[in-house]
């Protein structure tokens, strides 16, 4: 494991040496290229341990990752390299370690000194850290709360209904913004125009809140001339006039269009018609050539191609102007959110992820920079100071991220001091989050940027793929020739990068193919380009004939179930990847998840039955609910009783209470599928109810859109997005989905406006954006990047296998559909690379799959062994053996009698009246301070009744007072002299196996001469207020219990017969004394 | 008072050891009295535990001794000078400050460039002042003082908050309150308590509040405190004299790594080894969980509770999730909202139905829920009194809920008082209601003695916020069950006394726990400041973690389970005292607690359907009549048709802010079914005049819909129906030039096929100059239909019951739908000398320019015959009961149905045979 270092020592300034000990000796800024599965962990965590070696303080070392499992593996590393380092110290066959300023076994005990202060952390949670500590800087309270993705999205709906409720002049401003977005065409619903619109752009706008960006007036100004084309109504008469010469039949069909020709504005799908006419425009000459009108081609006269072209610049500035006009909407939209949204997070607490990072850059905004001041009062409130940063992934950090981590790391960067270092790793050939901010040019940007020596290094040895795999690989990606042709700019900037992979594998081959699937496997093909309109005609599913060929490939030949292999399929979109696991599902290959994802309380019977409880429940005329249910084995008779319990169950014990009461009902047996699936609705309930929530309709939404990620499963097949896929790894990888051609995904473009600016706009149609210069230039910009992107995909997708990969594509249809040759439009399929590098002469059948052909092959199918660890030591240890402790001694708790006759818990309200347990407690603690009443302790009694004003504590006192000092309660506190008193003496005693515990309020006990006791008086003062007229025996019928209680403890303390024992209760109130007989008060 | 310091030894129980010691030393005359004994514990629970401990020894009965906590011996918060602020008042106070003018201005706390603020968000900033106050309690200190401290890089920052601090009292001050500082400090001042004792004990609290033991060093000074320490004599160097664990003794302390040690990947196979361990004994109450990470606790109990094993946890659960918590919060939002939808809420709420009178009107709750839904998706109001207006059975809910809200506006802690009244009456007395009637009571004198000094009115939401924050920090007791394992915090675990102890979630951050209140005291400065400091924290829990292993080392168990992921992704790390070991093996260590138990791979079991749906019997019991457009059902899926038409299951689906499909298209019709019946319209050419009509039509529907005002998204989809007029009048008048009259509006039919009759509407009958009639639905989808398309489909494609199927030119058909061909079948039945006759749709679509008429333009009399027949085999089929199996439909793929049947109902049914089959 020897690396291979150019050390730079840097001399310090003598200041520095407390901090760092010794020099450091490692590279300052250090830059890792690693291609995938070759161990960018790796050479993260042996970073950090060359910075321990080095003496460093690991409170001074922040290492930023994209995912929690990074951060927890990376921190595994480090402890165990450390341990192995330690173990061949000890054993003195270490190696040296340079400059190493401190051994293995003492950088370890200070890395683990120092654990709760170390900075291993995702870039997440980094943000949100600082974030949190700034709670005056950016007013949001320290405790703020981070919601997760149902809860943006909650937040966001609520923001959004907020939005349509308002009326006045925020309803104005919404009209307005919608009258922009919509120029005129208005659907149905304003919540599906603009709850997408916010999804898609709302982070956007986030990183863009100046709305002059956003198709502002300059933009607009730019891009259209000076003279504009106004009078389409002009234009197309005179077209008209012109063509009933040229053309004259079809001179009707020019005069039926003309509604559809002059409201043309580039939105949405164009008549034929049109496009035909702009296609044919010449925006240098200003003028159009030939076209197709109903599948005649005309040719204009030069005057005709002039009349032609004008009216497509009618068309382009219509489009251009209505473009802009949506951008504003658009932002005039997301600026009225923006101020909803910032007053939702201040006022409830909470923050989204990526408001961290934003709020953070906010901190910084002044000045350009996170001022010194700032920075060391955060520093302080954190207690720390960073010094070294680490970072993974580095192609996945968006500019939104690096512009906040900028304000912390800028000085690391620009630095001369030697005790600050920067270390990325990251490759730019998995940059596949371009489409939420990923920028993989930051990495040039670092290196150009570091004043002083970078080091580089280049990984691109796998860890991972077998050997096959990774040939499969290079000969993809190793034909710059190929990617150029294909991918044009985009491949050549993605060629100039390129190494050659290896494996380090190389026990195993391992296996990589290249199949096709014929057209002639009876399925349709797939029907593409149907972006839109699928909804409400199209009865059949789309489906490809690659789909019944992968069922055959894994039910045939990977077998994961019997071959125990953990198995992904990988497509690029959502759609594809839904539509394959239902119908992986369907032809029962065995278990299949999507995304790695279930939905527990949407794919099976039980999440349903509780979504139709509940949905039955809150919504009565929900019949299909109500129906469902009553179809379900709970029947009619629960339907009936779950109206009247439904709700006390719910307020009472919450939905996981709900949860178990519906799932309890069902007296089928579950299975294996069903138990687990019971415990994750269980467990679903349990969290939401940690919010406090009892809001239904919240919660049947948290049940159906909530995931829950699953771990690598073996035996399983899981279908998902590439995107999802990355930084996972599985035995055998499907990649499909492979002939859809690259299509710009934003619809935002960044306009380039020739002073130099740039400018946001939502694009038009694409056969005006390529008429319209600076457009075409931004679209070909962005179509430059997305497709670089779609080369990392494909990358990614094919570096996930570890042993066995198989690509799999439709065959391309016949010979005579080539597609027009020469034609750029037509953008390149991933399958047209694979074509063009993996084929190669003849091809053979796949025997077990029919249609299915092989065109590359690498390596051979092997019986896949176990990796050892994976089936450690099962459960022999944990198995345990029956326990048979004792209970504990004390289980019980007291039984506390009440000694006084509290207020009904709603009488605690009734306004202006003091409590009556407080009244009693205090005249208790009167009574207790008078052991005789002499004057001397009567004294203080009656300073206390006299004082003014009175409030309870006076009248407390009074009313001791009035009773001490009454005829009939005069013997009570004048007992003959040698009596033993207690006042106020808690008691505990064991009872027939119950544990009592109360006070005596009085108790006096004479003695037998030998000191013994010999008789007992039990007094219990009683301050009810109630009138008098059930008088005494309403007294002795509430206390009974509780006195009978007191005299049985009093008989077994002081082990006189009962009858020994007097017990009176004294009712202060109206100073009578009531006898209580021993009878009524057996003992227990 | 001066600590004498006992140990106790740490082979037995804390409680046990404590206890025996006590009797030995307990006087009496006749019977044992330990009531000159004042015994400080560290917490309620563990004073509960001593006593039980000397029950048990003296079953018969004893004098108890005074057993209270650090912090009690301060007494009740009562002094000479006043009555020590509660909780809610001085989050109240600090409210008040945060939002009042001092709050804001050139030296505020918190500049208000970024943002306005509001009381939640003072709510949220008081609660972290509490909070510093209280750790600063700790060393007796104040804002003020720290300021005098100095060193903080920030000094105007505590300038700032030393001044609030002033402020904060003299309020407190006019409502008769003292802060819970300046009681304590007075107390300790005069160095005096109220217990009339001979001997006090500190009993096994190793981490004593530290004013507390201010409060002893001062008090009797003469005097001795016992300090009861559970440990043996050779450890005497790792405590001070109060019995604190010394952090330079027990950072050096090893530790035993426990052969019982466990770490998990994830916390789910935690928690389900700590529900195996407790069920592998023979009795639970031999068990305690150690719940080390508060957060584990629901998950715990959630595992316990899948295996039928009953937990307790004495502490109580916390009362944040009782029906009180979420009835103040529905209050909350009743009063902030005044909306239908927190309105709905209190209604389905059980502790409101007394106070709305639910039960004493007597109405069924689903009854009043689907009034209101009918209410709501009728008007779209907002607010509930309009909504419900129209629904007399909600009049006497709703007055009270206004009554209340009125009254509120003008008394709000009145009104909030007689509302708690009237709600926990007749509820029972139980111990945790009285407890939670205590507190609020509490609160709400709080409130009361503050009022006057408001600077800012709280309204009664803003009170409701502060009664449920109280309430919120409550425990509830809960019952105990029979047998059951005991849960228990970390810091309780010294006082337990179960022989097999379950340490679960055993984390770093968790043991020790990391104190965060970085803004204002982060550690290094509370370090500063004298504080109790992480390092002192470390030390009582490693003292504690060997007290509980060693006490069971010999008779008993111990389990110590830590994870690496929680449930939800969190990296977690196990706690830092299992590394405590000697240097030369650390290494060793290291590599055992990186040895992390997988799980066995999970085999995913593949899914099944856990039972089916039985629907049935499939017959067609309602009398022999249909709408036209159910046909379509059938012919998408009988077995759909059969659930919606026959069975009536419907969706219920409510937006509650926009029109939904359904009521837009509605709107639309009726818009336009206004000019068809307008007769001086009928032959109007020029396109603005019908616009101007339209607008007027639409103008009185939407009048008529929503008499309080057009809500303003209905006013924006107004705007899309404008749109859709708009070309709806260009296109009219252009139809109207070109000949064709409006003949009819909604033209009512009944056809009859067999013995079933056939309804239906026609929306528009045209008739051009030269006699040709047109029939004209109208379609007001987003694109524009093409109704051939709609109708028919080549077969070839897709399946279709086979009632659908027909041979035309040679080629095989299916219909999709008969609406038209019906529609001209009942027509012709009604003119029978109908001349040419056509069909189209009206198409209305988003598009403007893509409005008009679509005719159908291979229409044919042969194709409405072959319709009718179709319509006779379905109706005939629909006899028969024919309604198995389901088609592959996209019905099937809408929402909700898709969410119910899965896409796939045939496999999730099983479908009872009908009459046939
Ligand atoms: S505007 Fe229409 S209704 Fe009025 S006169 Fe002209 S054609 Fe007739």
């Amino acid at each position: 494991m020897g690396v291979r270092r150019r050390s730079l020592p840097l001399p310090l300034v003598p200041w520095d040496r407390r901090n760092v000990g010794e020099s450091l000796s490692i590279d300052r800024c250090c830059l890792i290229r690693a291609s995938a599965g070759t161990g960018k962990t790796e050479e993260l965590a042996r970073r950090i341990v060359d910075l321990l070696r080095c003496g460093v303080e690991p409170h001074r070392i922040v290492a930023v990752t994209f995912t929690r499992r990074a951060a927890a593996e990376i921190l595994d590393r480090v402890l165990v390299k450390l341990v192995e380092q330690a173990e061949t110290d000890g054993t003195g066959g270490g190696e040296d370690r340079g400059g190493g300023a401190r051994n293995a076994l003492a950088s370890l005990q200070a890395f683990l000194a120092d654990l709760p202060r170390l900075q291993l952390r995702t870039i997440d949670s980094l943000f949100q850290r600082i974030v949190r500590v700034c709670p005056i800087e950016t007013g949001l309270p320290e405790s703020f709360q981070l919601m997760d993705e149902f809860e943006a999205r909650e937040l966001r709906r609520s923001l959004l209904g907020d939005m349509l409720r308002e009326g006045g002049k925020a309803a104005a401003m919404l009209a307005e913004a919608v009258g922009r977005l919509t120029q005129g065409e208005d659907g149905k619903s304003p919540w599906m125009l603009l709850d997408p619109l916010l999804s898609q752009f709302w982070e956007a706008y986030q990183e863009e809140p100046d709305r002059e960006r956003w198709g502002g007036e300059a933009l607009c100004r730019a891009l259209i001339p000076g003279r504009r084309e106004t009078d389409g109504e002009g234009l197309w008469q005179e077209i008209a006039r012109r063509l009933s010469v040229q053309v004259p039949d079809r001179r009707d069909a020019w005069e039926r269009m003309r509604a559809v020709l002059l409201a043309y504005r580039g939105n949405g799908t164009a008549h034929r018609l049109i496009v035909n006419i702009l296609e044919s425009y010449d925006p240098d000459s200003g003028s159009c050539g030939e076209f197709y009108f109903q599948r005649r081609k005309i040719v204009p006269d030069p005057e005709m191609a002039r009349l032609l072209g004008r009216l497509a610049t009618f068309w382009l500035q219509n489009s251009l102007e209505a473009a802009c006009e949506r951008t504003r909407g658009l932002a005039s939209l997301l600026f009225g959110f923006r101020a909803r949204y910032r007053r939702a997070l201040h006022s409830q607490g909470r923050i989204a992820f990526s408001d961290a990072p934003r709020l953070l850059r906010e901190l910084g905004a002044e000045g350009g920079g996170l001022d010194q001041e700032l920075w060391l009062r955060i520093a302080f409130r954190l207690d720390s100071h960073w010094d070294h940063w680490l970072f993974d992934e580095f192609q996945d950090t968006s500019r939104a991220q690096w512009r906040a981590l900028e304000l912390l790391v800028g000085e690391a960067i620009q630095s001369t001091e030697g005790t600050r270092s920067v270390f990325c790793v990251g490759d730019g050939k998995q940059s596949i989050y371009g489409w939420r901010g990923g920028d993989r040019r930051l990495f040039e940007e670092i290196a150009s940027r570091y004043e002083g020596g970078v080091a580089r290094k280049t990984l691109s040895t796998s860890y991972r793929s077998q050997p096959a795999v990774i040939d499969l690989v290079n000969v993809v990606f190793g034909s710059k020739t190929a990617l150029e042709e294909l991918y044009g700019n985009a491949g050549r900037a993605w060629a100039k990068d390129w190494e050659p992979h290896a494996s380090a594998l190389s026990g195993a081959s391992g296996y990589s193919c290249y199949l096709e699937v014929g057209s002639d496997s009876g399925e349709p093909p797939c029907r593409e380009g149907m972006e839109e309109g699928a909804g409400e005609e199209t009865e059949e599913e789309r489906s490809s004939p690659v789909d019944s060929a992968l069922v055959c490939l894994i039910r045939e030949i990977i077998r994961p179930a019997e071959r125990e292999l953990s198995c992904a399929v990988l497509v690029q979109t959502n759609a594809w990847a839904r539509r394959l696991a239902d119908r992986l599902r369907k032809e029962r290959v065995g278990s299949v998840f999507l995304e790695g994802e279930i939905f527990p309380g949407a794919d099976n019977q039980l999440g349903r039955l509780v979504a139709a409880a509940l949905q039955s429940l809150v919504h009565p005329r929900d019949t299909l609910a109500r129906g469902w249910l009553q179809a379900s084995p709970l029947g009619d008779g629960f339907c009936q009783e779950w109206e009247k319990n439904g709700w006390r169950i719910l307020y009472g014990k919450g939905f996981q209470g709900v949860v178990a009461e519906i799932l309890g009902r069902l007296r089928t047996a579950l299975d294996d599928f069903g138990k687990e699936r019971a415990v994750l609705l269980q467990e679903m309930a349990c969290r939401f109810d940690q919010t406090g929530s009892r809001d239904v309709e919240r919660f049947l939404r948290y049940l159906r859109d909530q995931p829950v990620r699953l771990p690598e499963m073996t035996g399983a097949v899981q279908v998902m997005t590439v995107h999802k896929a990355k930084g996972l790894g599985f035995d055998a990888v499907v990649v499909a989905e492979l002939e859809q051609p690259v299509r710009i995904r934003s619809r935002l473009l960044e306009v380039d406006l020739p002073q130099g600016a740039s400018r946001l706009l939502l694009a038009p149609a694409k056969t005006i954006v390529t008429k319209i210069p600076e457009l075409a230039k931004a679209r070909e910009k962005a179509q430059k990047e997305e497709l670089f992107e779609r080369l990392c995909v494909l990358y990614v997708a094919l570096t996930r296998a570890r042993r066995e990969l198989y690509v799999v594509a439709e065959a391309p249809p016949g010979k005579r559909k080539e597609p027009r040759s020469g034609s750029r439009s037509a953008a390149p399929t991933h399958r047209d690379l694979l074509r063009r590098t993996l084929v190669a002469g003849e091809s053979r059948p796949l025997r077990q799959v029919s249609g299915m052909n092989v065109f590359f092959e690498r390596g051979e199918l092997g019986k896949p062994e176990r990796q050892e660890g994976l089936s450690n030591d099962e459960e022999e240890s944990e198995r345990l053996p029956p326990l048979a402790f004792l209970p504990r001694s004390v289980r019980l708790t007291p039984l506390a009698p009440s000694r006084s006759s509290e207020d009904r818990a709603a009488e605690f309200f009734a306004a202006g009246r003091p409590s009556g347990r407080e009244f009693g407690v205090l005249v208790h603690e009167m009574l207790a301070r008078v052991e005789r009443a002499d004057a001397g302790s009567l004294e203080p009694l009656r300073r206390i009744a006299s004082a003014t004003p009175s409030t309870m504590v006076e009248e407390a006192a009074a009313a001791a007072l009035r009773c001490i000092e009454s005829r009939t309660c005069e013997a009570i506190f004048a007992p003959p002299s040698g009596t033993i008193i207690w006042r106020e003496k808690p008691f505990e005693a064991l009872l027939s196996g119950r544990w009592i515990s109360g006070i005596f309020d009085r108790v006096h006990l004479f003695l037998e001469p030998n000191g013994s006791p010999a008789s007992a008086i039990l007094y219990d003062f009683k301050t009810d207020r109630e009138p008098l007229e059930r008088g005494e025996e309403g007294l002795l019928a509430r206390y009974r219990e509780q006195v009978g209680l007191y005299r049985a403890v009093l008989v077994r303390m002081t082990a006189l017969r009962i009858e020994k024992i007097r017990a009176i209760l004294v009712w202060v109130g109206p100073q009578r004394l009531v006898e209580v007989p021993p009878s009524l008060a057996g003992s227990l | 008072m001066r600590p004498e310091r006992t140990f106790l030894g740490w082979n037995q129980p804390l409680p046990a050891l404590a206890a025996e010691w006590l009797l030995d030393r307990a006087g009496g005359c006749g019977c044992l009295d330990l009531s000159r004994w004042l015994l400080i514990v560290p917490t309620r629970q563990s004073g509960r535990t001593l006593r039980g401990a000397l029950c048990l020894r003296r079953p018969e009965g004893f004098l108890a001794p005074r057993v209270v906590t650090p912090m009690e011996l301060y007494g009740e918060g009562r002094s000479a000078a006043g009555k020590a602020a509660g909780p809610t008042a001085r989050l109240w106070v600090w409210i008040q400050l945060l939002l009042s003018e001092e709050g804001g201005g050139e030296n505020a706390l918190f500049p208000r460039e970024a943002f306005q603020p509001d009381f939640a968000w003072a709510l949220r900033v008081a609660k972290s002042l509490c909070e510093a106050q209280d750790i600063l309690s700790e060393g007796a200190l104040s804002f003020a003082r720290v300021r005098e401290e100095g060193s903080h890089p920030e000094p105007e920052l505590w300038l700032r908050l030393a001044r609030l601090e002033e402020r904060y009292r003299a309020i407190l001050a006019d409502g008769g309150l003292l802060d819970w500082m300046e009681t304590r400090l007075e107390i300790l001042r005069v160095a005096s308590w109220n217990f009339d004792v001979d001997r006090v004990a500190l009993v096994g609290c190793p981490d004593p509040h530290p004013l507390a033991v201010r409060l002893l060093e001062r008090i009797l000074r003469d005097e001795v405190c016992s300090v009861l320490i559970q440990a043996p004599e050779e450890v005497a160097d790792g405590f001070d004299g109060w019995g604190r664990p010394d952090p330079a003794f027990w950072r050096r302390r090893e530790m035993p790594f426990l052969p019982n040690t466990r770490i998990y990947a994830e916390e789910g196979a935690l928690t389900s080894r700590a529900a195996d361990l407790v069920a592998a004994n023979r009795s639970w109450d031999a068990v305690t969980i150690g719940v080390c990470d508060s957060r584990l606790l629901p998950f715990l109990r959630l595992t316990l509770e899948e295996r039928n094993i009953s937990a307790f946890d004495p502490g109580g659960i916390s009362a944040s999730g009782s029906e009180w918590a979420s009835l103040l919060a529905d209050l909350r939002e009743l009063l902030r909202q005044r909306n239908l939808a927190s309105f709905r809420r209190l209604l389905c709420h059980p502790a409101a139905a007394g106070w709305l009178g639910l039960q004493q009107i007597g109405t069924e709750r689903s009854f009043l829920l689907e009034r209101l839904d009918r209410a709501a998706s009728r008007t779209l109001a907002q607010d509930f009194q309009s909504a419900a207006r129209q629904e007399p059975g909600l009049e006497p809910f709703v007055e009270r809920a206004q009554r209340f809200l009125s009254e509120a506006e003008a008394e709000p802690l009145a009104a909030i008082r007689r509302l708690l009244e009237e709600s926990f009456d007749g509820k029972g007395d139980a111990g945790s209601q009285r407890l939670l009637c205590e507190e609020l009571e509490l609160a709400l004198e709080e409130m009361e003695a503050l009022r006057s000094s408001a600077k800012r009115r709280l309204d009664a939401a803003e009170y409701l916020d502060l009664l449920i924050e109280r309430i919120c920090q409550q425990h509830l007791p809960e019952e105990r069950p029979e047998e059951a394992v005991e849960l228990r915090g970390w810091l309780e675990l010294l006082w337990d006394d179960a022989p097999h102890l379950v340490l679960a979630g055993f984390q770093e951050g968790a043991v020790p726990e990391a104190i965060a209140h970085d803004f204002l005291l982060p550690s290094s400065f509370r370090e500063r400041l004298g504080l109790r400091t992480n390092a002192q924290r470390e030390a009582r829990d490693a003292y504690l973690f060997e007290a509980i292993a060693t006490q069971r080392s010999e008779r008993g168990r111990i389990d110590v389970l830590a994870a690496r992921f929680s449930r939800e992704g969190e990296p977690l790390f196990p706690s830092r005292l299992l590394f405590r070991c000697p240097a030369a093996v650390l290494p060793e260590r290291v590599r055992q607690v990186l040895d992390v138990r997988n799980a066995p791979q999970r085999h995913q079991p593949a899914s099944t359907d856990s039972f089916p749906l039985v629907i049935g019997p499939l017959r067609w019991e309602g009398e022999k009549r249909i709408s036209v457009t159910a046909l379509r059902d059938y012919l998408a899926c009988p077995f759909f048709f059969f659930l919606r038409r026959a069975r009536r299951w419907e969706e219920f689906e409510r937006l509650p802010e926009e029109l939904n499909a359904r009521e837009f298209g509605l709107l639309l019709h009726d818009v336009l079914a206004d000019f068809g019946r307008a007769d001086e319209m009928r032959e109007c050419n020029q396109s603005e005049a019908i616009e101007a009509f339209l607008r007027d039509a639409l103008r009185r529907e939407l009048q008529q819909r929503f008499p309080e005002g057009t809500p303003p998204a209905v006013a924006l989809q107004s705007r899309a129906i404008q749109g859709r007029l708009a070309a709806f009048s260009r296109m009219q008048a252009k139809e109207v030039r070109q000949g064709w009259k409006t003949l009819l509006v909604e033209a009512p039919f009944e056809l009859r096929i067999g013995d079933w009759q056939l309804d239906g509407r026609i929306d528009r009958i045209d008739r051009d100059s030269e006699g040709r009639i047109r029939l004209v639905d109208f379609k007001s989808s987003e694109r524009a239909l093409n109704p051939e398309a709609a109708h028919l489909v080549a077969s070839g494609k897709g399946q279709g019951p086979a009632a659908a199927l027909f041979l035309w030119k040679g080629r095989e058909f299916r219909w999709r739908d008969l609406q038209l061909p019906l529609y001209a079948a009942a027509w012709r039945l009604r003119e029978a000398s109908c001349p040419e006759l056509r069909v189209a749709y009206l198409v209305l679509p988003k598009e403007r320019e893509k409005a008009g008429v679509v005719e159908w333009q291979s229409w044919t009399r042969e194709l409405e015959r072959e319709a009718e027949s179709c319509a006779a085999r379905i109706l005939q089929a629909v006899e028969e009961g024919r309604f198995w199996p389901p088609e592959r439909s996209a019905e099937w793929d809408r929402e909700p149905w898709r969410f119910w049947f899965d896409g796939r109902p045939a496999e999730i049914v099983a479908a009872a045979p009908g009459p046939l089959g």
